[in-house]
């Protein structure tokens, strides 16, 4: 038996939770959600088939019953063989039938004709794929009124158009900040690269080093996603490293030149399911990794507060937690166990990044309101990852215009949601961190890490929040675009100048910092300029885990698909997967092209179904899969303290008083505790004073 | 028991070894270092070269590299290589063979579905070369430890400066990390204060 077993064993007892033998029918949420699914992977990516899933119109609805109406004879059968239990989040929900107009804003550039198409502006050229049979062709960027858009012409499959970026303006400030990194001086795979994304390794041609490792460490997992691949399902072989080989992995990342990864994450499948998953980390620890994050739904940490302080003690920082909105209905996968996690974490003081993964028309309404969410656990909340949803995989083409989201399109929303509280002009592009390293390399001479991605790959912002609770973004202070250029003249005056020189010169630069800074709208229990001045002369990023500590971060990352595929992004990309066999992989290269990469070399180190039975006694498929009790968890104190008590921050006065869009109204159908009576403070004198 | 008890790896380790040999798949399954087990899918495989196509066939370098794609398509082809410059295929693949339980393709299914795609190769000697190709030795090592192919400098800095610079540095490093030696350069013993001038305040 595994150990994940054992712990879900505990789980289920300490929690009152009947096991799949006792025949508990799991049931998946109050009122049969219609989301579409969402990646709470942590990826962002999800496949989709070609159907729209079994058209059951609806999950269990509550109670015992199942409300799909299409099998119950199906249903009455499975009760019958008492094989009672509903995996996690399985189904394919109905995506809401919204009628496309051409006229549309949203839609109409896909509608138009290939002759109004090329009368339309080009911004750039790129290469990109063929979505249907991965021919190598040139795509052209091009604006088309406030949208930028991607046109490509394969020879067999004519032509596509895609959404590349929903705002113009932002395109080209962001556009600013690109540059290109350094790579890798020793690349794992020898080649040129001249047929990228079809020779990778990572080779020479390859312009970021790894900024952040992925590992996966286990293709198991106890939720079973209807979009996801990436779990082992009944009778496929199991990817599982053993701890030794995981070790010999971090340490090929750690011997990357010049600069070797130094944060890590931890994914799956489900990582807490390794059974060694603690000296995993410890071991991660050890190879030299400073930031090692845990890609995980929460639900077995929530659960084993153990397990949270072990992990913690071996070195993992961050959760990093998907999490897709704040109701039952936009967050199938973890609503009801997501109030457990936040308190292990708390504590075993461990971090958390929520990971909602945008989908137009199933939770793009709730960006907002997972911002307030965030903010109001801000104690143990670290940032919120937006990640708009890569329609990796074949799917119906109107389904794709009608999910399709991007970056600014999902930053657009926010601003809507949240009173205008948090604007478009808050955010910056990631490469927009390169400034302030390059300005410390120049100084010292000594690599620093290189965020070097393509501009159109992250946006990132932070919010403050004051003592009087105003919600005040990084930039209503602090003049980052002025910031930047005042290094990077710093940068230019420096090339070729001798040590005194370049000190004298920083020296200048650091002086006038505080020029930048706009002290009456900082938040008063802030001293920005000071933060800053620390950053640079410690000469390293340590300073602003301060910053960290009293800000919430907002990310926002997009993975590209066949349809927006641009080589650009994909050679400049620092989240790396590293493989069994000592290859080092882009994101958009391991998940786009899975066939060749992921999927392909997983099951080379794979263990057969039947070889993974003889060396795990008594383990079995269904033993791995999580049992949800909705009621017991509704009635739980900690759920209630944690979705009925919530502040709107945004509907404060001084925040714009106007409420956060569709803050989550708590309810629940199942009767509330009857609220205990507080303990007597020294019980044992009144007991003797009542004797 | 957890699965991964020392006694119980060595166990299935052996178990599966011998189960390998008795398929007549040998014990490729797990190569050791430094006394571990490391899952290894494939030791000695195949390397085969096409040379000298045509490069009209090849069409262009998209066209190459859709080819390359659908070589890799193929569990048996471990890695594929199709250069339109220099008109060469070659590609790394599990002959049926190889002392493996892994899917396996044989050269002339290979050359069929090269056909199918519409590139001939040539039958001589010269043009179809097969070698030998050790999956742990040539593939695997090479990604665990690659050689330094350049060196990039800091940003702020040309290529001259860092050179310098890294010299200057390297010198440092050198110093702090080995003052024994340093001292006894300059005929000093290590940890020997510097001495004053010899004059003494009297109180």
């Amino acid at each position: 038996m595994t150990g994940q077993s054992h712990n879900f064993g505990g789980v289920n007892e300490a929690k009152g939770l009947k096991s799949a033998e006792e025949g508990t029918l799991a049931v998946e949420e109050e009122e049969g959600c219609a989301c579409g699914g969402h990646g709470g992977c942590g990826c962002g990516g999800h496949g989709a088939s070609d159907d729209e899933g079994c058209g059951c119109g609806g999950h269990s609805a509550g109670g015992d019953s199942c409300a799909c109406g299409g099998h119950e004879e199906a249903h009455a059968s499975k009760k019958e063989d008492k094989v009672e239990f509903e995996e996690v989040n399985s189904k394919r929900p109905e995506t809401p039938d919204v009628a496309v107009s051409a006229e549309d804003k949203t839609f109409a550039c896909y509608h138009r004709t290939i002759e109004e198409i090329e009368k339309m502006p080009v911004i750039e050229k790129t290469m990109t794929v063929c979505p249907e049979c991965k021919l190598i062709i040139p795509g052209t960027i091009y604006k088309d009124g406030d949208m930028v858009m991607i046109r490509k012409f394969c020879p067999e499959h004519k032509w596509a158009v895609e959404k590349y970026w929903e705002d113009y303006d932002m395109y080209t400030k962001m556009k600013r900040y690109n540059y290109f990194g350094r790579g890798v001086d020793n690349p794992n795979y020898l080649g040129q690269g001249q047929n990228c994304p079809f020779d990778c390794g990572i080779c020479e041609r390859h312009k970021t080093h790894t900024g952040l490792a992925n590992v996966v460490v286990t293709n198991r997992c106890h939720l079973s996603c209807w979009y996801c691949f990436f779990y082992a399902k009944e009778g496929e072989p199991i990817y599982e490293p053993t701890v030794e080989e995981l070790d010999k992995i971090f340490r090929n990342l750690k011997a990357a030149k010049p600069i070797p990864a130094n944060a890590l994450q931890i994914t799956g499948g489900e990582p807490t399911m390794h059974p060694e998953i603690v000296e995993v980390i410890r071991r991660a620890k050890k190879a030299g990794f400073d930031q090692i994050q845990l890609n995980t739904t929460g639900i077995n940490l929530g659960f084993n507060h153990q397990m949270a302080k072990d992990i913690k003690q071996a070195g993992c920082g961050t959760l990093y937690m998907s999490c897709d909105g704040v109701s039952p209905r936009t967050n199938p996968k973890n609503y009801w166990e997501v109030p457990h996690a936040l308190d292990a974490c708390r504590e075993a003081k461990i971090g958390i990044v929520f990971v909602p993964t945008v989908i137009r028309g199933i939770n793009d309404h709730e960006m907002g309101a997972m911002i307030n969410f965030a903010l109001n656990n801000m104690d143990v909340v670290r940032a919120v990852n937006f990640q708009p949803v890569s329609l990796v995989g074949r799917m119906p083409t109107r389904l794709r215009e009608k999910q399709r989201i991007t970056i600014p399109g999902a930053i657009k929303l926010i601003e809507q949601q949240t009173n205008g509280a948090i604007r478009k002009e808050h955010w910056f592009s990631v490469p927009y961190v390169g400034g302030i390293n390059k300005f410390i390399e120049a100084l010292t001479g000594e690599y620093k890490y290189d965020l070097s991605i393509h501009f159109a790959c992250g946006a990132a912002t932070y919010l403050f929040l004051d003592d009087n609770n105003k919600v005040i973004p990084i930039t209503d202070f602090v003049d980052a675009a002025g910031m930047v250029e005042m290094l990077q003249r710093a940068v230019d005056e420096m090339q070729g100048k001798g040590r005194m020189a370049r000190k004298a010169i920083a020296v200048k630069t650091l002086m006038s910092l505080p020029r930048i800074i706009d002290k009456q709208k900082q938040p008063k229990s802030l001293n920005f300029g000071k933060m800053l001045t620390n950053v640079f002369l410690k000469n390293d990023f340590n300073a602003m885990g301060a910053l960290h500590s009293k800000t919430l971060f907002l990310g926002m990352m997009h993975f590209q698909d066949e349809h927006t595929y641009d080589i650009h992004r994909v050679e400049k990309c620092d989240i790396h997967y590293a493989m069994p066999d000592g290859q080092i992989l882009p994101f958009c290269t391991f998940n786009v092209f899975p066939e060749v990469y992921r999927d392909k070399i997983q099951k080379q180190y794979s263990i057969p179904a039947k070889e993974w039975q003889k060396i795990s006694p008594g383990w079995n498929y269904r033993q791995d899969k999580y049992i949800r009790n909705v009621q017991k968890l509704e009635q739980d104190p900690l759920f209630i303290k944690t979705y009925a008590n919530m502040k709107d921050y945004f509907a404060l006065p001084i925040n714009g008083g106007k409420p956060v869009a569709n803050f989550p109204v708590f309810k629940t159908k199942y009767p509330q505790p009857a609220p205990v009576a507080p303990k007597p403070i020294i019980p044992a004198i009144e007991e003797k004073e009542a004797a | 028991m957890d699965r991964r008890d020392t006694a119980q790896v060595e166990k299935t380790e052996s178990q599966f070894a011998k189960e390998g040999e008795e398929a007549g798949q040998g014990e490729s399954h797990f190569i050791m270092e430094n006394g571990k087990p490391f899952r290894m899918p494939y030791r000695i495989i195949k390397k085969v070269t096409f040379s000298n196509l045509n490069q009209n066939e090849l069409i262009d370098i998209p066209h190459v590299a859709r080819l390359q794609y659908r070589l890799l398509l193929f569990d048996a082809v471990i890695k594929a290589k199709v250069d339109y410059h220099k008109r060469f295929i070659r590609i790394i693949y599990n002959p049926p063979h190889a002392d493996n339980n892994r899917e396996k393709i044989s050269r002339e299914k290979l050359i069929e579905f090269l056909a199918n795609e519409g590139v001939h190769v040539s039958a001589s000697p010269e043009d179809t070369v097969e070698v030998d190709y050790d999956y742990f030795k040539e593939h695997y090592s090479y990604a665990y430890f690659p050689p330094s192919i350049r060196e990039s400098p800091p940003y702020g800095y040309t290529r001259e400066e860092w050179k310098r610079l890294k010299a200057e540095k390297e010198k440092e490093k050198y110093r702090a990390e080995h003052p024994g030696i340093i001292a006894r350069l300059l005929g000093k013993k290590p940890g020997m204060k510097k001495k004053g001038s010899g004059l003494k305040l009297h109180p």
